[in-house]
Order: structure tokens, then C-alpha cells, then sequence
């Protein structure tokens, strides 16, 4: 018990500890040791998690007012801990270690003065994300959730030079208050509807909320949390924010912040609600399906790699969504095995996008500092002057392509698993609904590994395409580093994601009241376990090492053949000259076949300056001298115009309600509490 | 050997309604009698296993005839009228044809929606025998609404044919004879009404797009 | 070691040996029946093994603009494919190794292996295989809604998305696993496999012309054993794809009981059906012509009408695929 307490106050000191060293001495030495004691903070709070998750020992931590009895219970400050935020509080620290050790030499190379700053932030960052997992009462989680979002703004417009970035914060600034508006909704309806500020008493108080109150709870907490988690269509402050930041900030940012939201839209539907009516469930599918789909499209046809790998934030978002409403819709239809087995797979693809993302963050933010640009168009060839970073891109993209041996594959697999389970439902609709999402999931992964194919393949390989790619720094070791353990933990969790599973035992009971398999624990050789007392047709672990022993055999084969001759060549040239940078396949050009087959989607605005004919009788692609394709976010054009538009619209119609006259005022207040007092009466019911 | 029968005439059935989707794909006109020949054709075998299943001697007639008549002879007609008009022998779609195809889904999930309850009072049992031809019927209907050109259209129509056909000896397999037999002698009527305005159209217009119809409007 | 232990290894063994073999008689059956239909004579039916046999005994002449990525592809994409092997039922049920993984994990597989040879064919920095790998990966993900619709399809009767489960219920219903829905997601699946093995209305893989390529672009690069891991790997995944076909559309003649006869008897068998079916496949080539390459979304539509259709089907006709 002390020791689980020890240990979390322990990270939060080394986080204050970093603070405190970055803002007192903006050094170069005061910075990199700043970054270590964030990476070692998260390292202490790593090992808390799993001590919790394993043994159950929870630290329990009063501030201030202790509990109920100050009477004013909502006000109640306290650290608890349970399986769930202890599960997020690892997702955090694994993410959050890893990319504070490869902030270390990033920030080395990062000319910017503001440095210290940076540092600082970052810790002070880490520290109001562990709060938000730990906090154990209403008003210290919506005091850590606001200043996450703060520290977020701040580290967002942390390179404010450039006007594009400063309207990006501005951007998440303002949804991000809008969010907030609903997560304090949320929350302070189930706090006051049950009289409690701990998340236990209001878990226990939820049942007996009107549906009207628990309906609104839910939406406000779909509305809050879902911006925050990039869900469309409120995710347009993602794909902007994210890119501004400086890289480590966003692998930050994309890898664990949004994490929260799905946090915190866990602990409000399933943990404090405890389930609702199947249309809940069918919003969140509907709503996890739309944003896959839109975030892989999107994410096709970027060249900025950093919003690229954004978009992907959105998709892997709804792929989590969609197994929340999959738990969702299975708790309420009565098979809580089937729910634990869909919310198994989100809480594992959380813990896998956490990791992945940061990677591929880590791994852009190396081309972005070494190139000094965004653009896909002008790297090229970045494999041989950074080795170690293109492995781990490699890794990263293939684990978030869905591909096996590595993690993003494994949880994928359990959502088609539970969306295949929908057949011992027996309910037709049910069926039909989960296959046509098992269709919407299969196409976004292909798609995703179609993406990724085009951001390694432009970024790395070929020939460098502009001569600040071709002589790139090589990446610094911390980097390397930080890359290495979080793609240790892709293939580990990818080979053995039985690992993962046992951690996810706690929260899956916490959250369902049931867990998968009873088999035996850390079985990393036998099949997954699923519902009940049944195990999932795959056995992981196996496959990873048959996949090897392939490996091996040819390898001794060849060996046993001898060594081949190898020889250098030109790459084939059809007979002609050889090829040039500019003659390799371009990121637009990759994906171009895509924005032809869903034109209708994407909409393409394509500018074409000409010339004339370089020889009479020579077709028309010879008198185009530039092409250009544009293509925008389709939310804003179906959306947010409509809706500003309809705002301004309102506004115009209702500014004949400013007459001025102060009587008007008064009667406008009085009518609001005449209306507020009716609402109360409704409410809350009682006695005439 | 029931058992048998009734599998295949299931198939029979399912291959219609296959077919009837692959219609919906087709950018040639001349692939698109091709496959309406092939659907014509499990029609045929669909009638006979029914006419051995139920001992209904009548529908072998049937089945014959709707061989000769919608399986060798229509094509047939259709073929030389698109020879003959030397119409551009692509279909051109008012849908596209990826959204024809997700149509020719939801049809097929309207028609079970719609026709499921009405199953258990089928005279033939078999199957979604039922759902299956009202699936093809609508999707005949779709073809017939979202083709440009009359050649088009008349497949359309008698891939509508086809599915009420389908419906009419699911519900009651003896619908009589001589229904049928006006059915078709109908269809024969129809063909060749179709053959002679499409020579007039082409003679007028110079062309069979029904589109062009329009600028005849006052 | 018991023969609980060792039975299942050698088998497991002499489906490899099954497989990798069969593998290239395959495509020189397809190749074969295409001349004849052209009124050539072809080459000889064991040309492919000569071919793997010469090329692999050579050195490898590698871009010198290409990275470690393109000396490992090949290798790593063969061993996706080959790890793919147990997870089909060739000669008995339930398939030795069968729960290493589900037709899920197979789709993954063939992924993974499609992925690195796309990665590796943009190393070099060439036009052709760009175009390509652009190709071969939007095709592919494409096709991916459809095989996973196909396995819903088979798999949900049968209550299992694991192939020798499907192919157990089939042999235990005998005939009466005929149905309109078998058929519709048979049909799908057949569609699927003319986009997964870049069969003709969608690929030619007897084109010369590197812009109309789509897989055979991604190999320009490659020499020697690379080559020969890379054409052998097609053939393992034309093999891979008909003994999917014949597990789950004709699962009859599966030995259900060991014995050096029954064993024979399937092997037997399956070969029938491989050839048989690769005989079907190629018979269709001929009579088609290679569609326009944005025609190929159609193609894929159809095939999810199709599955999904079959999904529908199975509450209005029961029993099901």
C-alpha cells in the first residue's frame, strides 16, 4: 500500500523535479536532464500501473478537504486509483517515457531558445495527464482535464512565429473550450444527480438518474470527450494542431492526449453509467465507423507527412469507438463475455496506437528536424542517412497498417473477432450490421497500409529529392533510442499480446463485470483467450514463431547454397537515361488512383498552368507546365459552413432582441428563471 | 434424390439472382444480353426442377419455353438490333455503376425486409425462392430506370420479366398454362415491337438515346 | 517425443512439400492453357522448375540506389506466405497447426507480404515500380472488405472464422451444405481471387508493357534468387488462394481419419481440385480481355454485393454458406 503510494507521488515529484531544473536552467545540460527526470517520472508511474494492474494494490491519496464531509462534496479532492485509470496511466507512461527519452537529443539539435520552456511544459504536461488517470474525484479531474488542455495550447503555439500555427492554436483553443463545456456538463450532471464526487458514489447513484438526465450525460460526455478524441465530425482541430506542435509534443499529443477522451468517454458511458440504451451504442459504431473512414481517406491524399499521420490519429479513433459501441451494444443486449471481447480489443488498440503513434511521430519529427520540412515532396532516400529511424517508421507503419507479427494487427483482429461474435447472437439486424462494420474495418486497414506504403516509401527510400534531404543529419541516439523501446513494444505486444490482455483483466471486470478466458496467465505460446471459457481461433505467438523459423530456414539454406555474388546495377531505365529524383513516384501521385475512385468524396480542386505546345501536334500533357491538386476536409463544406453560416444567419434574426432598453434585460432574466425554476421542478421531481 | 432436386433448383434460383446482379455491372451491351441469356437459362432449369419436384407436367412446357424463347430467341433479337442499329455498344448509366451494384444489395435487402413475412404462404416452399425474384424483379426495374439507351431498357424490362415469372410460380405454381403462354407470346409481341421502334428511332433520330426524347418538349 | 507430437509435424511437413511443389506446376498449367486457346503449343509443363532451379543458383544485382529494404523483401514476403500454409486445411481435418490462426490472420499474412513487396519496389526509385505498388496496394485494399465479408459469409454458419472448421462442417452435412448463399460467396470469393492472384480482367501476367503492369512492375528490379522467391511466392499464392476455395466451396475428400491410405486418397484429391479449379480460372482468362484499370472498382463492388448478399440470404434460406 505505502509503496503504490510512494511510487506515484514519487513520479509526480520527478515530474515537478523537471520542471523546476528546465525553467531554472535553460542550459543545454539543464534541458537534457530535465527531459531524463520526465522519462524517469513516467518510468516510477509505469510500474505503479502495473503493481496495480497485477496485485490490485491501489494508492489512495486525499488532498485537502477529505471526502464528503466538508460539506461541500464536490469540492472533494482525492488521487484513487483503479484498474481503469491504471490502465491509462500505463498507456501514458510507456508513450510518454519513451518520447521523453528521445526528446532528450531531439531538443539537443532544436536551435530554438525557448528551449527550457519546452522542457518544462512538456513535464508539467505529463504530469496533468497522469492527474486526469488518477484523479479519483469529479473536481480534480476537471481541474487536471483543463490544464492538460491549457498546457496542450501552450506547447501547440510553442512555435508562434509562424501565423499558420498561432490559427491552429487558435483552432484548438476553441473547440477545445467548446469540448469542455460538455466533459463539465457530463460530469456535474451525474455528480449533483447523485450527490457524490467520487467516481465509486456516482458509479453507484447512476442507476437511479432519470434516462432524460442520463441520455444528457452521455451526449455531453460523446460531445466533450469526443473532440477531445479527434471523433468526426469534431476532430477538425486535429489534423492542424497536431502538425504545429513541435514533433515530440505531438507524438505526445496524438500518441496519449487523445487517449484521454476515449478515458474519459470510458469512465462516463460504461464505468459511472454503467451501459444505456442500444442507440447509445449504435452512435458510437455509426460515429467510430464515419471517423475510420474519413480519417484513412484523408490521410491517403496528405503530403504533409506530420498532418498525414494526424489523420490517422482520427481513424484509429474510430476504430476504438467502434469497439466501444461494440461493448456497448453487447452489454445491452445481455452477453457481457462478448462485450468484454470487443472492449478487450479497444483498450488493447489504445494501448497499440499509443505506442505506434508516438513512433511514427518520433520517427517524422527525425525527417522533419533533419530536412526542415513537412513536405513528402521533398524528402526522399532518408534510409541510408538515418538507418535507425527508418527501421523504426517501418515498424510503426507496419504495426499501424494492421499487419502481423506487430501489435496494431492483434487488436484489430479481436474487433473482427468480436464483430464476428455477433453470430451467436442470433438477431439478424445484429448480423448484418456487424458485418457490414467488419467490411468498413477491412477496408480502412488496407487502406491505412496503402497510406503507409506511400509515406515510408516517398519519405525513405528512392533517392533523396531535394538536396537538403540529401545531406540530412543523421538522428541523434536518445532519439533512436526512444524509437527502439516503443517498437520493442509494438513487436512484444504484437508476439505476445497475451501480456496486454492479463493487464486488461482489471478494467474488463471494472467495466463489464467479466474478463476473457480463464486460461493460464502470461501464456504467450497458446491461443488468445475469448469469451467465457472458450479461445479465440489465434495463437499469436505461434505464428510469430513459425513466421521466424521460415526465416531461419531459408537463411540457412542459402547459406548452405554458399554466399551469392552481388552486384551493383542501375535501376532499369527502359533503354533510356537514367533515372532522376524528379522522374520517382511522387506522394500526389500515389495516391492519385484513389481520389479518382472516390471523386465524389474527395472533390478534388485541381490548378493547371499551361504552356504552349513544346512542338506543333504534341498532345496536351506537354503544354501543362505545373499541376496542382487541392482538396479540402469535406466536414468543413458539409458542416461547419452550413453551420456557421446558419449561426450568423440566427444571430442576425435574433439581434432584434437587442432593443437596448434595460426593461427588456430585466424581463429576459426573468423569463430565464421563471423557465430555470420549471426545469428544476421537472427535473428533480419531489412532491407538489 | 429430393433432396437433390431441391438443392439445385435453390441454386438455380440464387444463380437468377447472381446474374441479375452482374447485369448491373456490364458496360457492353452486348456482355449484357450475353448475361440476361444466362440468366434466362437457370430460369429454365429452375421451372423444370420445380414442374419434377411438384409433378406439375404443365411447367415443363414452361420451362421449355422459356428456354427457346427468353434464353435463345430474345438475345438473339437483341443481338442483331444492336448489330443492325450499329448503336455505340456501350451502356451508358445515369448511376454510376459501383453505386447500380450497392443498389442491387439494397434491393435484393429490400425485397427480404418486404417479402419475409409472406414466405411460409408460398406454394413452393423452397427456399427464398420468393424474396430471390422479387429481389430480381426490382433490380429489373432499376436497369430499366437507370440505363440511357432503349436497347438497355428492354433488358431491363425483361430481366423484370424474368423476376415476375420467378414471383408468379413461387406464389402459385399453377398459374396455369395458358397464362404463361400469353406471357410469352407477349414477350415475342414485345420483342418485336421493340425491334421495329428502335429501327424507326434510329431512322428519325439517328440515335436511340431516350434522352434525346426530350427535345421534343415544347 | 509421442506420435501425438511428431504425426502432426510430418504432416505438417508434407503439406509444405505439397504446397511449395504444386506452387509452380500452377501457373504453368495457367500459362499453358493460354497458348493452347491461342493455338500455340506452350511451354513444357516443368519449365517453371527449371526456371526457380537456374535462378536460384545466380548472384543478385541490386539498384544501387535500393537500401537493405530490397535485399530483404523478397525473403520476407515468401516467409508471409509460407507461415500462411498451415492455416488451410490441405489433406486432413482438423489441419495440423490449424489454431496458429483464423482465415483472418491469413488475410494479414497475405497483407504483410503484398505491403513489403509494395515497400520494396519504391527502394529503387523507379517510375515503374511506383505505379506499381500504387497499384497493387489500392487494389488490395479494395479486395480486403470483400475477403473479410467471404469469410463472415462461410464462417458464421459454421460458427468459426478457422478454415478446417468450415471445411469440417461441410463434410458433415455432405450435400446439404449446397445452398444459394454457398453459391453467392463462392462466387464472390472467385472474384476475390482474380483480384488477389492478378488474374486476367485485372492483371496480365503475361504483359511485357510496363505500364499496363500492375504486380509484374514491382519485380523489374530483382535478379537471381530474388527473382526466383518472388515468382515462386506468386505461385504459392495462386496455390494458397485455390486451396482456400476447394477448403471452403468442395471441402469432400478431406481425410477426417489418419492412415497412410486416407492421406494418399486427399492428396489425391486436393490435387484434382487445385488443378481443377486453376483449369476453371484459366479458362476464364481466355475468354476475357484485361478490363481498364478503373474498372477494377466495379469488380470488387460486385464482389461485396455478392458476399454480402450471401450474408442476407442465410435468414430468408437458412442452413447458409
Amino acid at each position: 500500500m505505502i509503496l503504490a503510494e510512494a511510487l506515484l507521488l514519487g513520479g509526480m515529484v520527478l515530474f515537478v523535479g523537471g520542471m523546476v531544473v528546465a525553467w531554472t536552467r535553460p542550459t543545454a545540460g539543464g534541458v537534457r536532464g530535465s527531459f531524463l527526470l520526465g522519462s524517469l517520472g513516467c518510468a516510477v508511474a509505469a510500474i505503479q500501473a502495473v503493481e496495480l494492474l497485477v496485485t490490485g494494490t491501489a494508492p489512495s491519496l486525499a488532498i485537502g478537504f477529505p471526502g464528503t464531509t466538508t460539506g461541500v462534496p464536490l469540492l472533494a479532492l482525492s488521487i484513487q486509483e483503479d484498474p481503469l485509470s491504471a490502465f491509462f496511466l500505463l498507456v501514458v507512461a510507456v508513450s510518454g517515457g519513451a518520447v521523453m527519452l528521445a526528446s532528450v537529443g531531439y531538443v539537443d539539435r532544436y536551435v530554438h531558445e525557448r528551449r527550457g520552456r519546452l522542457a518544462g511544459l512538456c513535464n508539467l504536461f505529463l504530469l496533468s495527464l497522469v492527474l486526469v488517470c488518477t484523479a479519483g474525484t469529479v473536481f480534480l479531474f476537471l481541474v487536471a482535464w483543463e490544464g492538460m488542455t491549457l498546457v496542450s495550447f501552450l506547447l501547440v503555439v510553442h512555435e508562434h512565429h509562424e501565423p499558420e500555427n498561432r490559427q491552429a492554436g487558435l483552432r484548438y483553443v476553441i473547440m477545445s473550450h467548446a469540448a469542455a463545456t460538455g466533459v463539465i456538463a457530463s460530469l456535474l450532471l451525474l455528480a449533483v444527480g447523485t450527490g457524490q464526487a467520487g467516481w465509486g458514489g456516482i458509479a453507484q447513484g447512476t442507476a437511479r438518474l432519470s434516462p432524460w438526465v442520463r441520455d444528457g450525460a452521455f451526449l455531453a460526455a460523446l460531445g466533450g470527450f469526443g473532440t477531445k478524441a479527434g471523433m468526426v465530425p469534431l476532430h477538425v482541430w486535429l489534423p492542424g494542431a497536431h502538425p504545429a506542435a513541435p514533433s515530440n509534443v505531438s507524438a505526445l499529443m496524438s500518441g496519449v492526449m487523445v487517449k484521454m477522451g476515449i478515458f474519459g468517454l470510458l469512465r462516463v458511458v460504461l464505468d459511472l453509467l454503467g451501459g444505456g440504451p442500444s442507440w447509445w451504442a449504435y452512435a458510437l459504431l455509426a460515429l467510430g465507423a464515419l471517423s475510420a473512414l474519413v480519417g484513412v481517406l484523408y490521410a491517403i491524399v496528405q503530403h504533409d507527412l506530420k498532418r498525414l499521420l494526424a489523420f490517422h490519429s482520427i481513424e484509429n479513433i474510430g476504430i476504438i469507438l467502434m469497439g466501444i459501441g461494440a461493448g456497448l451494444l453487447f452489454l445491452n443486449l445481455g452477453y457481457p463475455a462478448l462485450a468484454a471481447l470487443a472492449l478487450a480489443a479497444a483498450l488493447l488498440h489504445t494501448w497499440n496506437h499509443a505506442l505506434f503513434k508516438s513512433l511514427l511521430f518520433l520517427g517524422a519529427g527525425a525527417a522533419v528536424g533533419s530536412t526542415g520540412t513537412r513536405d513528402l515532396e521533398r524528402m526522399g532516400g532518408l534510409i541510408r542517412r538515418m538507418p535507425g529511424v527508418a527501421l523504426g517508421f517501418l515498424v510503426g507503419s507496419l504495426a499501424i497498417s494492421a499487419l502481423p507479427p506487430f501489435n496494431g494487427f492483434v487488436s484489430e483482429w479481436l474487433l473482427f473477432q468480436s464483430f464476428f461474435a455477433a453470430f451467436t447472437t442470433g438477431s439478424a439486424g445484429t448480423e448484418m450490421t456487424f458485418s457490414a462494420l467488419a467490411a468498413v474495418l477491412a477496408l480502412t486497414s488496407g487502406l491505412a497500409a496503402y497510406c503507409f506504403v506511400k509515406a515510408f516509401g516517398i519519405t525513405f527510400l528512392a533517392r533523396p529529392r531535394t538536396p537538403e534531404a540529401a545531406k540530412a543529419a543523421p538522428a541523434p541516439r536518445t532519439l533512436v533510442a526512444g524509437m527502439g523501446i516503443l517498437a520493442l513494444f509494438c513487436l512484444v505486444l504484437g508476439v505476445a499480446p497475451i501480456l496486454a490482455l492479463d493487464l486488461a483483466g482489471g478494467p474488463l471486470r471494472e467495466l463489464t463485470g467479466t474478463t476473457l478466458g480463464t486460461g493460464v496467465p502470461f501464456s504467450v505460446f497458446s491461443s488468445l483467450p475469448g469469451p467465457g471459457s472458450v479461445s479465440l481461433p489465434f495463437a499469436p505467438g505461434l505464428l510469430a514463431l513459425l513466421l521466424a523459423g521460415v526465416l531461419v530456414v531459408a537463411w540457412a539454406f542459402w547459406r548452405l547454397r554458399g554466399a551469392p555474388q552481388v552486384a551493383p546495377g542501375p535501376t532499369w531505365d527502359c533503354g533510356m537515361d537514367r533515372p532522376t529524383p524528379r522522374m520517382e513516384y511522387t506522394a500526389t501521385g500515389y495516391a492519385q488512383p484513389l481520389t479518382r475512385i472516390f471523386r465524389d468524396f474527395y472533390r478534388p480542386r485541381d490548378h493547371e498552368e499551361r504552356r504552349p505546345a513544346l512542338q506543333p501536334g504534341w498532345g496536351d500533357l506537354s503544354r501543362i507546365k505545373r499541376w496542382a491538386r487541392e482538396i479540402e476536409d469535406p466536414v468543413w463544406r458539409w458542416f461547419y459552413l452550413p453551420l456557421s453560416q446558419g449561426t450568423l444567419h440566427l444571430a442576425r434574426r435574433t439581434s432584434r432582441l437587442q432593443s437596448g432598453r434595460i426593461h427588456a434585460y430585466l424581463a429576459y432574466m426573468f423569463t430565464t428563471l421563471v423557465l430555470l425554476l420549471l426545469l428544476v421542478r421537472v427535473v428533480w421531481g419531489g412532491t407538489p | 434424390m429430393t433432396s437433390f432436386a431441391t438443392l439445385a433448383l435453390d441454386l438455380a434460383a440464387a444463380s437468377a439472382l447472381v446474374t441479375a446482379w452482374i447485369c448491373l455491372v456490364h458496360r457492353r451491351i452486348t456482355a449484357l444480353v450475353d448475361t440476361y441469356a444466362v440468366q434466362s437459362a437457370s430460369l429454365a432449369v429452375t421451372e423444370g426442377l420445380i414442374a419434377y419436384l411438384y409433378s406439375a407436367p404443365d411447367l415443363y412446357l414452361l420451362a421449355l419455353l422459356t428456354f427457346v424463347v427468353n434464353a435463345l430467341v430474345l438475345p438473339g433479337v437483341l443481338r442483331r438490333v444492336v448489330r443492325a442499329l450499329r448503336v455505340n455498344r456501350m451502356v451508358n448509366t445515369y448511376a454510376s455503376v459501383r453505386v447500380s451494384a450497392l443498389a442491387g444489395l439494397g434491393l435484393l435487402l429490400l425485397a427480404i425486409l418486404v417479402v419475409g413475412p409472406v414466405v411460409p404462404y408460398a406454394e413452393v416452399s423452397s427456399a427464398g425462392l420468393l424474396p430471390i425474384a422479387t429481389a430480381i424483379l426490382l433490380i429489373g426495374f432499376f436497369l430499366l430506370i437507370s440505363r440511357e439507351k432503349a436497347v438497355t431498357q428492354v433488358v431491363g424490362l425483361l430481366v423484370m420479366n424474368n423476376g415476375i415469372l420467378l414471383a408468379g410460380i413461387a406464389l402459385t405454381y399453377g398459374l396455369g398454362l395458358f397464362v404463361e403462354l400469353a406471357l410469352a407470346a407477349n414477350l415475342l409481341v414485345l420483342a418485336i415491337v421493340a425491334r421495329i421502334f428502335l429501327a424507326r428511332m434510329k431512322e428519325s433520330f439517328d440515335h436511340v438515346d431516350v434522352d434525346a426524347l426530350r427535345s421534343l418538349e415544347g | 517425443m509421442s506420435l501425438r507430437v511428431v504425426g502432426p509435424m510430418v504432416l505438417l511437413l508434407l503439406e509444405y512439400a505439397f504446397v511449395l511443389a504444386v506452387g509452380p506446376l500452377l501457373l504453368s498449367l495457367g500459362r499453358r492453357v493460354k497458348a493452347r486457346s491461342q493455338g500455340r503449343t506452350g511451354s513444357p509443363l516443368l519449365q517453371p522448375y527449371r526456371d526457380l532451379w537456374k535462378l536460384l543458383g545466380k548472384g543478385a544485382i541490386y539498384s544501387d540506389t535500393s537500401s537493405w529494404l530490397t535485399r530483404w523483401a523478397p525473403a520476407v514476403s515468401f516467409a508471409a506466405l509460407l507461415a500462411a500454409v498451415p492455416l488451410i486445411p490441405w489433406l486432413v481435418l482438423p489441419a495440423p497447426l490449424g489454431y496458429v490462426g483464423d482465415l483472418i490472420v491469413l488475410v494479414g499474412l497475405l497483407a504483410l507480404s503484398r505491403f513489403i513487396v509494395a515497400l520494396a519496389a519504391l527502394d529503387a526509385g523507379s517510375t515503374f515500380g511506383g505505379m506499381g505498388s500504387s497499384r497493387d496496394m489500392w487494389m488490395g485494399a479494395l479486395a480486403e472488405p470483400v475477403f473479410l465479408l467471404v469469410i463472415f459469409a462461410f464462417g458464421g454458419p459454421a460458427g468459426s472464422t478457422q478454415a478446417d472448421v468450415i471445411a469440417a462442417r461441410g463434410v458433415a452435412l455432405g450435400l446439404g451444405y449446397l445452398s444459394p448463399p454457398l453459391l453467392l460467396a463462392v462466387v464472390a470469393y472467385v472474384l476475390l481471387l482474380l483480384v488477389e492472384t492478378g488474374r486476367l480482367p485485372v492483371d496480365n501476367p503475361a504483359t511485357h508493357l510496363e505500364l499496363t503492369m500492375v504486380h509484374e512492375a514491382q519485380t523489374l528490379e530483382y535478379t537471381g534468387r530474388d527473382l526466383a522467391l518472388l515468382e515462386w511466392g506468386q505461385g504459392l499464392k495462386l496455390a494458397l488462394m485455390l486451396g482456400l476455395l476447394a477448403a471452403l466451396a468442395v471441402p469432400w475428400g478431406l481425410a477426417t481419419t489418419w492412415g497412410l491410405l486416407f492421406l494418399l486418397a486427399a492428396l489425391a484429391v486436393t490435387s484434382l481440385k487445385l488443378l481443377g479449379g486453376h483449369l476453371f480460372v484459366s479458362g476464364l482468362e481466355t475468354r476475357l480481355a484485361k478490363w481498364r484499370l478503373f474498372r477494377v472498382p466495379d469488380l470488387t463492388t460486385l464482389a461485396v454485393v455478392l458476399a454480402f448478399g450471401s450474408l442476407a440470404l442465410t435468414y430468408v434460406v437458412g442452413g447458409g454458406a
